[in-house]
């Protein structure tokens, strides 16, 4: 008797559990920690309240890193949503590893310009890249990526290859006469440059270090969310997007493959969410990002410290290409450039 | 010892200034960790730019670093707890026991020193996910314990080495059970060899960034938050935690000296 | 026989978790050392069948192994110094007084708790253009333009130094310690001077706690990984960092792997001449 009573209870316990799971979707998304993590955090906690769609956030060390699981899953995939940058994207997609988008699942892309959407990523964010430098080492007011030959800044400037994936040797190539699809000139350029070199640095948070303490005074290719809480008018950092070409990096997200209809559409609606007015608008005042969304404003207090939308004169980085030939290039690099 | 100590301290003076100076070179970095930690600034300068301890209160002013110490903590004291228990078992069977394989057994209980820690976390990831295991607290959990393992391994088998059995023996053959024979006569003889390996595995899997960024998932450790933090928030709060962690950890040690004794470090 | 599988049966009980994990440990680099034998292209993308092309190119190109042989070149030479620097601190312990020797173990115990990238980038701030070794060398009129000192060999290998040395100086304080006081009394009253007495007792007896610590931090030494990161600048990279970039840069897993496979092996084969070596060199000692 008592046991039967047990496995009614239990058997409706199940029941009751089944129903719940079966109502709500629960999606992975695979993003940064830190601060991207403590901006993320609220905007999950808002979606769920609108949508009842659950977003737990999982966390990836860098977006190589974020590649390398989605590559070590790829046959049991964990991951719905991931923001990475461009060319780790760009690598999921040619591996075949990401959905291809649904336009009409996002009714917000209406709004988001053509050029940062592909077929399987569109870019929520961006962010400048440009040079930063020590007022206080620099004799004098850098403004082109050409001042970075400057002779002045001998023994001055710190670079990296690994960063943004070789995103310096295109910008060299480009100031050269040449792109990511002729890639000589690059290497002429960065060989020309080596006498104003003083090292080369592998992570972001290296780079802030070395510039603090004056081992670099100009980072030759930096991104400024990464120094957008340092700067200011007590700041001795100056940060300038160079124009010809100006150069963007992207916080592109992408949905990826084989999850199930279900948890692809809850993703489909999250990205919309991410791209809404709303949340674009915040999404900048956190990292001091040009939001996607054309009708997204630029807070008050980022008018002139940041590069106003609409941007022209961005270069539109070919990262198949780049991508192709990443690990060559790095060994003329290392052998050629990275050497003394 | 005290007297004649002094006396050869006297005339081993070269030996003292020589290694004065190099205790003196290690205090530095220390030194310019506490002094980075107090800056009022936002820069990670030394000397520090004014003096604050704001930073201090930054770090508990924020949920991330909270969470994900928390969760450091907890793996560090699972897996430097497991691998003791494994090191004292395997230590006793290499030490008191002769059986084919003992040197291979050493030897792979010490390897994972030789592998590089990116390699070893690119192997877990890729194992794990073909196994499909994607909970990071199993596998992160295995991973660290593997990880400390060899310092384990090393300090019980040295310590044991040292003592002599007939004294395990003796207790046995006055009727008492192995086990209680093993509590009673062999625990407190490797006791500071324990703490000393303790101590070791549980700072190497608190520390361990290379590896473990590989198996990060839901919970993040308090190496990878503070790398995640320092993308874009450079700022002094780093430094601050070390501090901390410096501080805790040293007055654990002093006081724990008082009953094991800091010289259970040398015997390794 | 029933006692002996009684005690086979503890045997067993006690190598079994070690025997576990250890082999969970050789399953995942199994993983690993399958990739190596797959072709890739790049960027994560493998392909099926098996080739050496990875070793190929890692033994190849005297560029790769170049990471490999400078690797090997480093770990020697700083493992030579911060065995005697790390002897000299152990020796003093074992002859100053209680105070002085807690003092010396807080600052070394100290060491194991701070992060290496912290106390790797204290050297920097030694070293660097304006660290303490170049505004010295300006003060006192040495220089007038701040040198080189930083982003190169000479600031790896002070970087590794430094971070090795507390690794040294425990084992041998420990051998140190084990030596029966009455054996120097001895020698001193049968009339050897101190420098004989210190290389014909008290070093031999030592050897063995120098064997285990000169193990450990070779081993530390040739797989660094941070410190050349920081302090070389790029210019001199070692293995490590190179399986690094192959691994997650570039996502090239079988030359990593390969890389990886070929470095451990190399470091088996030098740890095992290494303590060949010293237990010939102890053997002696005992004669």
């Amino acid at each position: 008797m008592m046991r039967r009573g047990i496995a009614a209870v239990m058997a409706a316990a199940a029941l009751m559990l089944a129903a719940g799971t079966a109502g709500a979707v629960e999606i992975n998304f695979l993003t940064w920690g830190g601060h991207y993590l403590d901006t993320y955090n609220p905007m999950v906690k808002d979606f769920e309240k609108k949508t009842g769609i659950k977003v737990n956030l999982v966390v990836q060390a860098g977006a190589k890193d974020g590649l390398t699981k989605i590559t070590a899953q790829r046959n049991d995939p964990q991951v719905d949503i991931w923001g990475s940058i461009q060319s780790t994207a760009e690598a999921a997609a040619a591996a075949g590893l990401l959905a291809t988008l649904k336009p009409e699942l996002l009714p917000n892309l209406k709004d988001v310009p053509k050029g940062f959407v592909t077929p399987t990523s569109v870019t929520v964010v961006n962010s400048a890249r440009g040079i930063i430098y020590r007022k206080d080492l620099v004799p004098f007011e850098i403004k082109d990526w050409k001042d970075l030959w400057d002779p002045r800044l001998k023994n001055r400037v710190g670079l990296s290859y690994v960063i943004d994936t070789g995103s310096t040797l295109v910008m060299a190539a480009l100031v050269g006469g040449g792109s990511e699809k002729d890639i000589e000139p690059g290497f002429a350029k960065m060989r020309e440059m080596k006498p104003n070199i003083a090292g080369f640095f592998n992570t972001d948070p290296e780079s802030v270090k070395f510039l603090e303490n004056g081992e670099f005074a100009v980072i030759g290719y930096a991104i400024l969310a990464n120094f957008y809480l340092k700067l200011g008018p007590n700041s001795n950092l100056r940060f300038v997007m160079p124009d010809k070409p100006k150069f963007l990096a992207g916080i592109p997200f992408t949905i990826v493959k084989g999850r199930g209809a279900e948890r692809e559409a809850a993703a489909h609606k999250f990205l919309d969410y991410l791209l809404s007015v709303e949340a674009q608008e915040f999404l900048t005042g956190r990292f001091g990002q040009i939001p996607a969304n054309a009708k997204a404003k630029l807070p008050e207090n980022l008018r002139g410290a940041i590069p106003e939308p609409p941007l022209t004169n961005v270069y539109d980085v070919d990262w198949g290409v780049v991508n192709a030939n990443y690990a060559k290039w790095k060994e003329r690099w290392d052998k050629e450039i990275q050497s003394r | 010892m005290s007297a004649g100590a002094a006396a050869s301290g006297r005339r081993h003076a070269g030996v003292a200034i020589a290694s004065l100076l190099v205790v003196l070179v290690l205090c530095f970095p220390l030194i310019v960790l506490v002094g980075v930690s107090l800056n009022a600034g936002p820069r990670q300068v030394f000397p520090p730019e004014g003096l604050s301890l704001r930073w201090y209160l930054n770090v508990f002013d924020r949920d991330g670093f909270r969470r994900a110490l928390q969760f450091s903590l907890a793996l560090a004291t699972l897996s430097t707890a497991t691998a003791l228990v494994v090191g004292v078992l395997a230590g006793i069977a290499i030490v008191r026991h002769r059986f084919p394989g003992r040197d291979v057994l050493l030897t792979a209980l010490m390897s994972p020193l030789v592998v590089p820690q990116v390699v070893v976390g690119m192997a877990f990831l890729m194992a794990l996910s073909a196994l499909r295991i994607h909970s990071s607290l199993l596998g992160m959990f295995v991973m660290h314990t593997i990880l400390v393992m060899p310092y384990t391994v090393r300090l019980v088998v040295s310590s044991l080495t040292r003592f002599r059995i007939s004294l395990e023996e003796a207790a046995r053959s006055l009727g008492a059970s192995p086990a209680r024979a093993f509590r009673l006569v062999t625990l407190p003889i490797i006791r500071p060899g324990m703490f000393a390996a303790g101590v070791f595995a549980f700072v190497s899997s608190f520390e361990n960034f290379t590896a473990t960024q590989f198996l990060v998932w839901e919970r993040t450790t308090l190496p990878i938050e503070i790398y995640g933090y320092v993308q874009t928030e450079n700022d002094p709060t780093a430094a601050a935690i070390s501090t901390m962690v410096i501080i805790v950890t040293a007055v654990l040690t002093l006081a724990l000296n008082r009953y094991i004794g800091v010289d259970a470090f040398a015997r390794r | 026989m029933r006692a002996g599988q009684q005690s086979r049966l503890r045997l067993a009980t006690l190598i079994a978790p070690g025997t576990l994990l250890v082999a969970a440990f050789f399953g995942c680099l199994g993983v690993l050392f399958v990739q190596s034998f797959l072709p890739s292209a790049g960027m994560g993308r493998l392909g099926d069948g098996f080739t050496l092309a990875s070793y190929a190119a890692f033994l190849g190109d005297p560029f790769y192994v170049g990471y490999l042989l400078r690797s090997i070149a480093i770990a020697v030479y700083t493992t030579a110094i911060v065995l005697v620097l790390g002897y000299v601190v152990a020796y003093h312990m074992t002859l100053c007084g209680r105070r002085m020797r807690l003092a010396i173990s807080i600052v070394l115990l100290v060491q194991f708790f701070t992060s290496f990238v912290i106390r790797t980038y204290a050297v920097m701030l030694v070293l660097g253009r304006f660290g303490i070794a170049n505004r010295t060398l300006q003060a006192i009129g040495l220089t007038d333009e701040p040198l080189r000192l930083l982003f190169n060999e000479f600031a790896v290998a002070t970087g590794i130094v430094l971070t090795a040395v507390p690794y040294m100086v425990f084992p041998i304080y420990g051998s140190l310690m084990a030596i029966e006081p009455n054996l120097r009394a001895a020698a001193e009253s049968l009339g050897a001077t101190r420098r004989r007495i210190f290389w014909e007792v008290v070093f031999p007896l030592s050897l063995p706690g120098v064997a285990a610590a000169v193990v450990i931090v070779f081993l530390f030494a040739l797989t660094s990984y941070i410190a050349p990161g920081l302090l070389g600048g790029g210019y001199f990279d070692m293995i490590a960092n190179l399986i690094y970039d192959k691994a997650v840069n570039a996502q090239d897993y079988p030359f990593a792997a390969a890389a990886a496979v070929v470095s451990v092996a190399t470091t088996l084969v030098l740890v095992y001449l290494m303590q060949k070596g010293f237990r010939l060199a102890i053997r002696g000692t005992e004669r």
